[in-house]
């Protein structure tokens, strides 16, 4: 029988149409086979699905495990089944299949820097993690895949923005003012940290359907070969990729969501708040009378009866939004037995609506990755293409602020003729002669802005455009098999730009309107090569040494324009007399233009003695720009051991320790992300004619501003200790990954404060101080029911950093470290023996009934007067202690999942109670009202002028149900001849289900460590479809 | 065989081109800064103007020169205003930025945030200026080298008189600066010294070197000459400026050397630098001066002073030292636009009853103490519910410029009451951006008003005092008069020298000269006879320790600098 026999139509057009073709093999003889299939415990597999290497259709175990079916003798025959590894056996009359879970064996092949490796052999902390395609939520980048999942590794958004980055941190960051954010390696190139203008979010390239695993290397000795840029760790995504001789499959995953706001504020309603300034105020005094009464008597005073108008803000800007999200994947491989064509190809499309009226975000991408395998095996090609356009509407996001504040006894609209400026939107105005007759009036600027307006009135949005390729060699040489040459050469070509195009009649462009681009290319180019030997001398001593160099360059550049223009009812005119009207107002261009350059040899060796001591030593020496002449080398070494205890004679034969590895690390890695590209003196020129000096003749007025430069900086260097321990018993059905590190951070780079007069600056970046970090990390996998119906897997990690300053800029003891609050008031401080961000408050005095009393602190050092000497230290913005918990029931074709992420001994500062506390200015004396909460304004504070007390400094440990998945898999689903039919999934998922916390503000997840009036981070309610033709 | 060499051929090539790719690498790490706004060497016609824009300007594009959390609250001129007329009889303010009420309440702490303002602007102002006098292309322009060494010893007697004993140095180098008190050749290294020795050694070394540099650079300056904006001179500092810098020193001398106002041994060299002044070309602008449409306009001399057309409308021979703004060129938040927005709200108008000229004109901050106004009239409540014009309309003087009404329902008192917001004291429309012939401002919201950091008029003044002083009557009347009289207000027979103290107020009022007067005349810190509504914090005013008569350096900066002392009579620590 001929194999073509067998391909179905669509397929074959489908193939056709790829301009592919197909394998074809040889005439062989036809066997019959019988064959049974079990699980590792020995339990038989019903329902798997058994195939054959190249031939159509297959068959399915019967209730004991069992199956027939013809194939040509030898020829590859594949057993599948949900929660197992694909197992494959050569045709032969009676086989026996054992299938394993589908688990991170210990052979599993981990990606790390520069290479691959068996998970078995490795010696440093890292840690690989295949998304889970089954428990997860609403998924948009690739940070939401690793949220939670991994122990030390921290992510969290920034806010709940469509599109929005994340931070994340990988233990808790070694640096103070310097880059914390851990290497991005996606397919061999480095990423550069900084998104191009128009994107939001770096990671927002990469399809999280295309991404196969994730690998992060957390200690030392594993991210030493990535030298100056791995102190902060690595995260390094691998796409997916076809397999060989893999007949074509056609993927589709689609969902569509509704989001819905998690959490409001609780401010007051029209008549809450009526009665508010009306007991605040007094029934006759000008707030209680200026409130938005709907009618007025004949001689001006509201009517009371007729009532104030009422508009619950938040309600107005806020919806439920709804998204939808669809990918198609086409994956196969071509070849035969002297080459191979693995090929995907994926495009992806989707729509993000934000749950603020106006805020949305697009994302079109499209990839390929080609895997050839020539000269038999000796020449291996891995070729990407990555495209991604993105567009965001950020939403009027103002309105948020506005949104909590403005007076519920407004109008959004009104007919009035003083709000006619505004289209309608009701607002604070005065009149105003400063315009023309056709404006006569303006808002007062200090004035709540009508947030429906912002809403409905914001035109800014931003989109770009990113290309991201690589071609990817490795060569094993031809007669020299143990060597093996390798070449990367990866590209990033992005463009992006915001646009602005305000309306004359807005609070955005009031009076001149005005539209701008703001624009930004940029290309990162990485070329690396390397050269690998491996050598068996005997069965007791394996040895490997890889030597490489790297070339990396990243430039970016970029312009802006703005311009507005007097109306043509403009009456004013020029100092020579002619007309204003028509003519530009306003006009600014910009542009810029940086780059860095990176030079780096690199190396590694392993050696292993007996299959149990595996040693590594890693290498790297960098060069980077960013530094002078002498200060630019860095040598960034690392060593490490592992001790494989299982394969010891005494373990060997213990069945239920599948697993026992010790592992010890030490190693350096580098930062030289100073945010800055240059180090020597230079002069800033004055770029914007509107801020010149014309002093003296033929001066135009441009400025000269000597720009502070520091020419002695050079690496800031962390040195890690690593500890680690991997158990696994009965089969890897239960693992335990312990690991317990302690690093420090020297010459650390930072801009403190330094002398006055010394530099052209009061704030100098430079290296001086340290920083240590301990911590522990323990992740558990468990899979406790495994049985032919019931699967019920567990997973929780958990983490504890401890960050400790030893040593500042100096010889001093504090430092301020960022946080401002109230008016310019710094709180948090860089202190020695405390953790980083550490806020220096004041102790707040209560009065009996729990009230903070406003201004009363503590007397702590009891000389009779409140001064700074009584401020303390108390707590800081980072949690010590994170983890994260995961639950997996399957039962026949159901399955159910769900994720939780807790974060316990994180404080931040609420400020937005800060900012409402002030219940003096629910009436401003500028002629305005702001809104509060009912528990805001029960504080009974009158001024702004207390914000430094730790009052405001709120416990913000939580846990957070972040998703419920409910899902139903199924196969064979229009089944017909010869064809299988479709097989797939379909879910349900709720994200960001309930948090548990005592924090009293709106979210406690707050990467800055204070909250303000960010976008709010949604509930989503999620079905999706997968589907596999 | 063939291939062999064709392989060792190619490997040959492949070593090469790695190795000249290699080198060309490594030099890519020298390219360097590519960014196209900055340059490896200097222009010293802007260098030269970045030490004048210090004075009013925020920095290069709108932002702050240093580091700093607002960039509109870093100019020199703002702060001047914040730190010489909120502690004071005149000014108060009860917004919560970062310690302003503080100030007003005598109050100001090393951790005040608002120090941070003063006291980097005039260290960022000072290095801009140490380091153009560094370079060997400032010789090649003997007048404008004198002129950073102006602006430079201006900014140093800024320190001098706002902190007494800072750290002092002339050049950008490495070392930490060191205190102005290790400089005073009195000082002995080792020794113990109490923290107000220190402060009287500061204050002598700076003195004597502020002295010095202005002898020394006299000669070098531009002639004395009266100017307009369209002069290519307008702007820059003279021998005029100089004089009148001189004349301040060798004024406040008592304070500065001997730590009270009135000891002072100078009062001859006060006199003879005034006079060089009164006869240079720079006069007193009265109403012979003006224009034909500013006369039918309503306006009276003084009101010109402060518009947005003053460097053309014939003000400006008045302006020994004139800081540009423009609304188009030389835009800020912090210079001139500052003192028209933080005393308007928007349903203020001026004496012809215009509103501001700009519609940054409602921060609805500064108020002005009841004190102020008493010392135009007897009876400060009849100012209550009236306007400008209205004011200007009952005769007092031409240089009452203020504002008594309300706004809708919320009634202006005399009184600060609670200290809580801009209804709660009368203000004043002393600024605005209207042309006095009636053109149109440049800009709908920037502003055009020059500030005149030095006026004839302190010359008249500083004259009179040092005339008291010296026992001659005669030229403090003439001197004095000649002010009374351009402002329409009645002259007396005689002058006091407490007359010229509230002449002072009346002449310079809210234009950052204050806190030097009283302290001068002993009626600032310590115990003393004058107190004025919330001075040192009480409501009905009471007094606090003549420590506070000067600032203590900002927190941050002892923290940074291990060779600072902070000044006397402040907390060391945080």
């Amino acid at each position: 029988m001929m194999k073509q026999v067998n391909i179905r139509v669509p397929r074959r057009l489908l193939t056709l149409l790829l301009g592919l073709f197909l394998t074809v093999g040889a005439f062989a003889q036809q066997i019959t086979v019988k064959g049974h299939v079990k699980d590792a415990t020995g339990e038989d597999v019903i329902g798997a699905t058994v195939r054959v290497a190249g031939a159509q259709g297959g068959t399915v175990t019967d209730f004991d495990g069992n199956f027939t079916i013809q194939a040509a003798k030898g020829a590859q025959i594949t057993v599948t089944y949900m929660g197992y590894q694909p197992a494959t056996v050569a045709a032969a009359p009676t086989v026996e299949v054992t299938l394993q879970d589908d688990s991170q064996l210990l052979n599993d092949v981990v990606v790390i820097g520069y290479g691959v490796a068996k998970k078995n052999d490795l010696t440093g902390s890292v840690t690989a993690l295949k998304p889970d395609e089954k428990n997860h939520g609403i998924i948009t980048t690739a940070q939401d895949m690793i949220q939670g999942k991994i122990a030390g590794v921290n992510v969290s958004t920034g806010s709940g923005a469509p599109g929005e980055g994340a931070m994340i941190r990988i233990r808790g960051g070694a640096s103070l003012n310097a880059n914390n954010d851990p290497l991005i390696v996606i397919d061999g190139m480095p990423m550069d940290p900084n998104a191009t203008k128009g994107m939001n979010n770096p990671l927002s390239l990469v399809n999280p359907n295309d991404i196969e695993s994730f690998t992060v290397l957390k200690d030392a000795s594993a991210t030493a070969i990535y030298g100056s840029r791995g102190s902060n760790g690595v995260i390094i995504i691998t796409t997916k990729k076809g397999r060989r001789n893999q007949s074509p499959k056609v993927s589709y995953n689609g969902t569509l969501s509704v989001s819905t706001i998690a959490k409001k504020l609780d401010v007051m309603n029209a008549s809450e708040y009526v009665e508010q300034i009306k007991n605040q105020y007094g029934e006759d005094s000008p707030a209680y009378l200026g409130l938005g009464w709907k009618q007025f008597n004949d001689d001006g005073t509201p009517n009371f009866a007729a009532g104030t108008y009422e508009t619950k803000w938040q309600d107005e800007i806020f919806r439920g939004a709804v998204s939808h999200d669809h990918n198609v994947s086409l994956t196969g491989g071509l070849g035969n037995d002297k080459w191979a064509m693995p090929y995907r190809v994926s495009a992806g499309y989707t729509n993000q609506q934000g749950i603020l009226k106006g805020s949305d975000y697009s994302r079109f991408t499209a990839g390929f990755t080609l895997n050839p395998s020539l000269l038999d095996d000796h020449l291996n090609l891995n070729i990407n293409g990555k495209y991604s356009y993105s567009k965001t509407n950020p939403g009027g996001q103002g309105a948020i602020g506005a949104a909590f504040i403005m007076d519920p006894t407004r109008p959004i609209t009104s007919s009035d003729e003083q709000f006619k400026n505004w289209g309608g939107y009701w607002q604070w105005v005065t009149p105003t002669d400063a315009f023309d007759p056709t404006f006569p009036y303006q808002r007062n600027s200090d004035a709540p802005e009508n947030p429906m307006e912002k809403v409905d009135h914001y035109t800014f949005n931003k989109s770009s455009n990113v290309l991201l390729g690589n071609f990817e060699a490795d060569y094993k040489i031809h007669g020299l098999e143990d060597v093996r040459l390798h070449f990367n050469l990866a590209g990033e070509y992005a463009t992006g730009g915001e646009y602005t195009s305000n309306n004359r009649y807005s609070t955005y462009g009031y009076y001149y309107g005005g539209s701008g681009d703001n624009k930004e290319k940029k290309y990162n180019l990485i070329a690396t090569a390397y050269a690998q030997y491996y050598k068996d001398f005997n069965k007791n001593h394996h040895f490997d040494i890889m030597g490489g160099y790297e070339y990396s360059h990243m430039k970016y550049w970029g312009d802006l324009w703005y311009k507005d223009y007097y109306p043509s009812t403009y009456q004013g005119t020029f100092d020579d007399g002619t007309s204003k009207a028509g003519a530009v107002n306003s006009e600014s261009n910009d542009s810029w233009k940086g780059q860095t350059f990176i030079v780096s040899w690199y190396g590694r060796a392993n050696y292993t003695l007996m299959d149990r001591y595996l040693l590594t030593f890693t290498a790297r020496y960098d060069g980077s720009s960013r530094f002078a002449d002498g200060h630019r080398w860095g040598f960034f070494p690392s060593a490490a051991l592992a001790w494989r205890v299982k394969d010891e004679a005494f373990l060997k034969n213990v069945d239920a320790i599948s697993d026992l590895k010790i592992r010890l690390g030490w190693g350096k890695t580098g930062q030289q992300d100073t945010g800055r590209e240059y180090y020597t003196p230079i002069y800033r020129r004055s770029n914007n004619p509107y801020y010149y000096y014309p002093v003296g003749p033929n001066n135009e007025g441009v400025l000269n501003q000597p720009l502070v430069y520091n020419n002695d900086l050079t690496w800031e260097t962390t040195t890690t200790w690593n500890l680690g321990l991997d158990f696994g018993m009965f089969n890897q059905r239960l693992t335990l990954t312990v690991d317990a590190y302690k690093r420090k951070t020297t010459d650390l780079l930072c801009t403190p404060t330094i002398p006055g007069g010394m530099n052209f600056d009061n704030a100098m970046m430079l290296n001086s101080g340290s920083l240590k970090n301990t911590g522990i990390e323990v992740a558990i996998t468990g899979k406790p029911v495994q049985t032919k119906d019931w699967f019920v897997e567990l997973g929780v990690n958990f983490a504890y950093n401890k960050n400790k300053i030893s040593e500042l800029y100096g010889g001093r003891d504090m430092v301020e470290a960022g946080m401002q609050v109230g008016q310019n008031q710094a709180i948090t401080y860089n202190k020695v023996g405390l953790a980083a961000n550490s806020f220096w408050v004041y102790q707040q005095v209560y009065d009996q009934g729990g009230r903070p009393i406003m201004g009363a602190y503590v007397d702590r050092n009891a000389d009779g007067v409140i001064d700074e000497n009584d401020r303390y230290f108390y707590k800081n913005i980072t949690a010590p202690w994170t983890g994260g918990f995961s639950f997996k029931v399957a039962y026949k074709q159901w399955d159910l999942g769900t994720n939780f992420r807790g974060s316990f001994g994180n404080y931040v500062y609420n400020d937005i109670e800060q900012g409402r506390a002030n219940s003096a200015v629910l009436y401003n004396s500028k002629g305005y009202y702001e809104n509060s909460t009912k528990d805001y304004v029960a504080l009974k504070w009158n001024s702004y002028n207390y914000p430094l007390t730790d009052y405001f400094v709120q416990n913000a440990s939580f846990l957070k149900c972040d998703n419920i998945t409910l899902g139903y898999n199924f196969e064979n689903l229009f089944k017909g001849g010869s064809y299988d039919g479709v097989s797939g999934r379909i879910y349900a998922s709720c994200t960001n289900v309930f948090t548990i916390t005592k924090y009293k503000g709106i979210d406690p997840e707050q990467t800055s460590g204070r909250e303000g009036s960010i976008y709010p981070r949604c509930r989503t309610f999620l079905m999706g479809l997968n589907l596999n033709f | 065989m063939a291939t062999k060499i064709s392989k060792f051929i190619t490997f040959g090539l492949v070593c090469c081109a790695t190795s000249v790719a290699l080198t060309s690498c490594m030099k890519d790490l020298d390219k360097g800064n590519i960014d196209p706004h900055v340059q490896a060497e200097p222009d010293m016609t802007a260098l030269y103007s970045k030490c004048y824009a210090g004075l009013i300007m925020e920095g290069n594009d709108g932002g702050a020169d240093f580091t700093i959390d607002d960039a509109g609250k870093s100019t020199l001129l703002r702060n001047i205003f914040n730190f010489n007329e909120l502690p004071t009889d005149e000014a108060i303010c009860w917004w919560s930025d970062g310690g302003i009420v503080d100030i007003g309440f005598n109050q100001c702490m090393p951790g005040t945030a608002s120090l941070r303002f003063l006291y980097y602007r005039l260290v960022s102002n000072i290095s801009f200026c140490n380091h153009y006098l560094e370079l060997s292309q400032a010789q090649e322009d003997q007048t404008r080298l004198a002129e950073v060494r102006f602006l430079r010893a201006f900014n140093y007697y800024q320190m001098l008189d706002f902190f007494g004993d800072p750290p002092f140095t002339t050049a950008i180098s490495a070392e930490t600066p060191r205190q102005a008190h290790t400089y005073n050749e009195k000082f002995v290294e080792g020794q113990e010294y109490s923290r107000s020795e220190l402060l009287a050694m500061g204050r002598e070394f700076l003195f004597n070197w502020i002295k010095s540099e202005l002898e020394a650079i006299e000669p070098n300056m531009l002639e004395p000459k009266a100017k307009t904006d369209t002069d290519p001179d307008y702007g820059r500092a003279d021998k005029a400026a100089v004089w009148t810098l001189l004349g301040r020193l060798y004024l406040n001398a008592g304070t500065y050397l001997n730590n009270d106002g009135q000891n002072n041994p100078y009062w001859a060299q006060v006199l003879e630098y005034a006079q060089r002044v009164i006869s240079s070309g720079y006069s007193l602008f009265d109403y012979s001066k003006m224009s034909s449409e500013a006369k039918a306009n309503g306006y009276q001399p003084y009101d010109l002073l402060f518009m947005g057309d003053n460097g053309s409308n014939g003000a400006s021979c008045e302006a020994i030292l004139p800081l540009l703004q423009d609304g188009k060129k030389t835009k800020g938040w912090g210079g001139s636009l500052f003192f028209v927005a933080a005393m308007w709200n928007s349903s203020m108008s001026t004496v012809v009853g215009l509103d501001a000229g700009t519609t940054g004109n409602n921060w609805s901050g500064m108020r002005c103490r009841p004190q102020l106004i008493e010392k135009f009239t007897n009876n400060p409540a009849s100012f209550v519910g009236k306007t400008t014009a209205d004011i200007r309309a009952m005769g007092i003087d031409d240089r009452a410029l203020f504002w008594g009404l309300g706004s809708g329902n919320d009634k202006r008192t005399l009184e600060l009451g609670d200290n809580s917001n801009f209804f709660q004291g009368i203000v004043t429309t002393k600024w605005n951006n209207n042309y006095s012939n009636g053109g149109t401002p440049h800009d709908t919201y920037d502003v055009d008003i020059d500030f005149f950091l030095f006026r004839a008029a302190e010359a008249y003044l500083n004259a009179a005092e040092a005339a008291l002083h010296l026992g001659n009557a005669s030229v403090a009347k003439e001197c004095i008069d000649k002010l009374r009289n351009r402002a329409h207000a009645v002259t007396k027979t005689s002058y006091t020298l407490d007359d010229v103290l509230d002449e002072r107020a009346r002449e310079f009022y809210f234009e950052g000269q204050r806190r030097v007067d009283l302290i001068r005349f002993n009626q600032f810190g310590g115990p003393t006879s004058y107190i004025w509504d919330y001075k040192g914090g009480f409501p009905n005013g009471g007094t606090f320790d003549k420590t506070r008569n000067v600032f203590p350096l900002p927190s941050s900066e002892v923290l940074a600098n291990k060779n600072l002392t902070q000044i006397d009579g402040y907390n060391e620590a945080e």
